[in-house]
């Protein structure tokens, strides 16, 4: 057996679906997954073994069908047609039968190896509908492995069927039939484009049916060789069904993938309506569900708060201590002392103020996404925003971005249009995101009380809304809302923990060295007397203008590179080893957070900005931040002084 | 009629969407269409209009305002 790895196999299904999940299982590494619409919005990948074999295991965006009306879905059709693919595992939904099946009819037609994991197929029959697998096995000539994800079961058989598809040839399935006249006009373009094909990787049917349905994603030189043909049966289409040739093949499609759903399942009794289904209903109610949604909010970062508070005071004492160890090298080696300090100091931060605040954060986070809660409030404050210029699909980035901007900014690619995108995201820059949080409830804990973190997260919100309104006023009105609601689920606190686990790993790995190596910096820069200069020359803006102690200027140097770093280099910079050592006054403090919250995003998030929307929006974002971040502060120092 | 001003809780076949309507595209693929059954879930004074496409499975969709009357629907028998 040899261990190289040449083979891809690909997760392709409808958002919802349960691919991020099933690749979660399927791989050691764990990823992002949520129960929302879009939630693998850029590729995830890992390496998986196989009875000895290594094979690169990818997790395709969620795709409705093979016809992309956004940038994720668009991603995954031109992966499809572009990049070596070995296997597809389309997971189908089984709560959503007929429609999933659509897009397995397409991926039939596609003509790559192909097996079917039957995702939640315990949820259709408390749904009231039993699916005959061996029957959908033998249509489509593919086979069939009934899964339930969340729960690990059926995985094993799926890898024991990669490894047969594998080890005793791979099965391309049967395409099913379209109506007589279409299949007339499928089969004289099929001929056509047979000899064409070269170099590409897809077959002739699919680019004969493409070519009729939509015509963007077939290579321009097979498109200029049939385009008489094919605008002639467009004509037909549109004089014989009343409907265009996109419509024409969906609605063909729609009726095999039903005709398909009817044939393999059968109506069996539902005993009740589901517990969740009759939540559901005050969730999404006009009234009822505003209320909780709000509640709802309120208490996860009141939670947070208090949690955070909880597990900071537990580390106070230990943290306290620390520099007491090597406090005797301040006088016999003053540049040792300031290294050893700045390490101190960056443990200490990260330890004691930044991760008591990050870890509850990002546990709620986990067990909420799971719930499919997110795409409710969408829904429900879709009015809202629709005020502001925006649409309830921005909801989710912004919620996202509570987190962390970056996955937020990838998951604007769900948004149909690149008009809500680019505000979406330039607004997301206002949003504080775990490491911000964790600055604010660092500072109200110890100067204001969470009264002011309250106040802020209010103000978050007229800031949001009033550079919403501005800048969307002289722009065309959004295109509206299509957003699916999934079935509620219970959250797993096992899967919430190992994702916590994960993005804990993460920010010790990546995050701590970062607070660690800025914290040593500004210790040398500080022996140097460099922070003098800096201070210096901001002072003007720092002590005159915000009010603020001098030595906070560099502190906000550092937080362009994490967030966290602020108020880690805060302490060292003020020569304390407690934030409450800071001896800031109410209106310093909450003028501080003010301007920590608003100013330029850090470095990852302006490298994403930049890499999804350009320099311009990169460079307006830093324009738009500093200014809202000066005017904001300036504006709560003058109320807090009168 | 259109969806936005039809009834809830009452059978509703989709007759078209309007050719105009931007959104066309993605409202089919995401399984709104013509003769499908849908049954709309509440009636909004301005947001977006709940529907379950009973055709399909058990999931629902919210639809904007504005996409909502570029949908034609009849009721049920």
């Amino acid at each position: 057996m040899s261990n190289s790895i040449n083979k891809t196999i690909v997760l392709v299904g409808q958002p919802n679906a349960g691919k991020s999940t099933l690749f979660n299982v399927l791989s050691d590494i764990k990823i992002s997954t949520s129960n929302f619409a879009g939630t693998t919005v850029s590729l995830h990948e890992t390496d998986i073994n196989i009875n000895g074999e290594i094979y690169h295991l990818i997790d395709l965006p969620g795709i409705y069908s093979l016809n992309p009306s956004d940038a994720a879905e668009e991603l995954t059709l031109n992966y499809l047609l572009n990049k070596q693919v070995d296997l597809i595992i389309n997971v189908v939904d089984a709560t959503l039968l007929a429609r999933s099946l659509e897009l397995t009819v397409e991926l039939v037609e596609l003509g790559l190896p192909m097996v079917i994991a039957l995702n939640m197929q315990d949820e259709a029959e408390k749904h009231g509908v039993k699916i005959n697998n061996e029957k959908l096995e033998a249509i489509l000539n593919v086979p069939v492995v009934p899964t339930i994800a969340l729960l690990g079961k059926g995985v094993k058989k799926l890898v024991d069927q990669i490894y047969k598809v594998f080890s005793f040839g791979k099965k391309n399935g049967t395409v099913l039939e379209y109506t007589h006249h279409f299949e007339k006009s499928l089969q004289v373009l099929t001929e056509k484009i047979e000899p064409m094909l070269g170099k590409f990787r897809s077959n002739a049917r699919f680019y004969a049916i493409k070519s009729i349905e939509n015509p963007l994603y077939v290579p321009k030189s097979i498109m200029g060789s049939i385009s008489d043909l094919r605008n002639e049966i467009d004509k037909e289409n549109i004089q014989l069904h009343k409907k265009d040739s996109f419509e024409t093949v969906s609605y063909e499609r729609h009726h095999l993938a039903m005709k398909l759903s009817h044939e393999i399942s059968t109506l069996i009794p539902r005993s009740q309506r589901p517990f969740l289904e009759k939540i559901d209903s005050y969730l999404l109610h006009p009234f009822f569900g505003q209320i909780f949604g709000f509640l709802f909010l309120f208490l996860y970062f009141f939670t947070v708060f208090v949690v955070g508070n909880f597990l900071s005071g537990l580390v106070d004492v230990p943290v306290r201590m620390l520099p007491e160890l090597y406090v005797g090298l301040k006088i016999t080696q003053p540049f040792l002392w300031r290294t050893v300090d700045g390490i101190a100091q960056g443990l200490i931060g990260g330890i004691g103020i930044v991760l008591p605040y990050f870890i509850p954060l990002l546990f709620l986070t986990a067990l909420f996404e799971e719930t499919g809660y997110l795409a409710r409030i969408a829904f429900l404050m879709d009015s809202m925003f629709h005020r502001i210029g925006l649409h309830g699909k921005s909801v989710v980035p912004f919620i996202m971005g509570f987190g962390c901007a970056v996955p937020a900014l990838y998951a604007t690619r769900i948004m149909e249009n690149k008009r809500d995108r680019i505000i979406t995201a330039m607004l997301l820059n206002f949003i504080p995101c775990s490491a911000r949080i964790s600055v604010i409830f660092a500072i109200a804990a110890a100067f204001t009380g969470p009264l002011w973190a309250i106040v802020i997260f209010l103000f978050v919100g007229v800031v949001i809304a009033i550079n919403g309104r501005l800048m969307t006023i002289f722009l065309s009105k959004p295109m509206g809302l299509i957003l699916e609601i999934p079935n509620l689920k219970v959250p797993s606190v096992t899967v919430a923990s190992k994702k916590t686990y994960i993005k804990l790993k993460d920010f010790i790995k990546v995050a701590m060295p970062f607070l660690v190596l800025g914290s040593i910096v500004l210790g040398w820069l500080d022996y140097f007397r460099v922070t003098e200069y800096i201070n210096m020359l901001m002072s003007p803006f720092i002590t005159n203008f915000l009010n603020l102690p001098e030595k906070l200027g560099s502190t906000l140097v550092f937080g362009f590179l994490r967030k966290e770093l602020v108020v880690v280099m805060a302490t060292q910079a003020m020569g304390v080893t407690n934030i409450t050592g800071l001896m800031l006054t109410l209106a310093q403090a909450v003028t501080f957070i003010v301007f920590v919250v608003f100013y330029i995003p850090c470095v990852s998030t302006l490298a994403v900005l930049w890499r999804e929307f350009g320099t311009k929006v990169a460079i307006y974002s830093i324009l738009l931040t500093m200014t809202v971040a000066t005017i904001s502060a300036y504006l709560f120092k003058l109320i807090l002084n009168i | 009629m259109c969806l936005y001003d039809a009834p809830t809780e009452v059978s509703l076949r989709i007759l078209d969407i309007h050719p105009a309507c931007e959104a066309k595209h993605k409202l089919i693929s995401m399984g709104i269409q013509s003769n499908d059954i849908l049954i709309k879930l509440n009636n909004p004074n301005s947001g977006p209009v709940l529907v379950q496409n009973m055709t399909n499975g058990s999931s629902k969709l919210a639809i904007g305002k504005k996409l909502a009357e570029s949908i034609n629907v009849e009721q049920h028998q």
